[in-house]
């Protein structure tokens, strides 16, 4: 598994705490970075769980293939609008909710610091979305195997093609 | 708008926020973004990350019921980080 924590997404909310580790001296793109990296945290946090289900014989080559083949399976647009869904649906848990809901939030704030040069980001803020974002990975990350899965394949499977 | 005042100041305490500033815009994809500041006074009025998810939560069934914006996006902003703030 990728990240030297062993998992990548837990790697990613340690670069986003890395980048405003400063505030006297963090930079604009300091913040807008770091508020990418907590985006990327939650949805490698999905690939990783897609990937898990092939994980036991990660040195074989052809477990390689279908592990990088299922890590790369969701698409950032589709799951959003997937993420839409799950939080309608009465049997997700609460922690698959507010993963949903954080998911849609950072990935809009994504959206604005990867590609809207006038949107503002200030250190609060940015400190306040990594805390909210460490406790929802740490909360997924603490909910049962089986609830982590379903909603890694709710959320990251092509669903054109599974209907 | 005024609903999501409401929504703030019933998770948080009305005495704890110190100011609500939104911000309507569009997205790459032409999709509708509403983003909210929550300005709280520093220090003890800062909102726990339970607190912050309940108003996120709270805020995304609202726009799902209405089916608008595509996007709330809730920021929680220090007052002093907010005198910097441009907003419409």
């Amino acid at each position: 598994m990728p990240g030297t924590s062993g998992r990548l997404s837990l790697d990613l909310i340690k670069c986003s705490a890395k980048r405003i580790s400063a505030p006297a001296t963090c930079t604009e793109a300091d913040l807008r970075r770091a508020t990418s990296d907590l985006d990327y945290a939650l949805f490698h946090a999905l690939c990783e769980e897609l990937a898990q289900l092939v994980a036991e014989a990660p040195t074989d080559a052809g477990y390689r293939d279908s592990f990088t083949m299922l890590y790369r399976m969701p698409n950032h647009g589709p799951v959003v609008q997937r993420c839409r869904d799950a939080i309608g649906r009465s049997d997700m848990t609460t922690v698959q909710k507010e993963f949903a809901e954080t998911l849609m939030t950072m990935k809009a704030k994504r959206d604005l610091a990867d590609y809207d040069p006038f949107a503002v980001f200030n250190i609060s803020e940015v400190g306040n979305d990594l805390m909210n974002v460490t406790r929802t990975l740490n909360r997924f990350l603490a909910e049962k195997e089986k609830e982590r899965r379903r909603l890694a394949l709710f959320l990251g499977l092509d669903v054109r093609r599974a209907r | 708008m005024e609903d999501v005042e409401t929504i703030v100041r019933d998770r948080l305490g009305t005495r704890r926020v110190s100011g609500i500033r939104m911000q309507e815009t569009r997205n790459a994809d032409g999709e509708s973004v509403l983003r909210i500041f929550v300005v709280y006074d520093g220090g003890s009025a800062a909102p726990t990350p339970e607190e912050m998810q309940g108003v996120i939560s709270d805020l995304w069934e609202k726009a799902i019921r209405d089916g608008r914006p595509d996007y709330v996006v809730p920021s929680f902003i220090s007052s002093d980080d907010a005198r910097n703030l441009r907003t419409a």
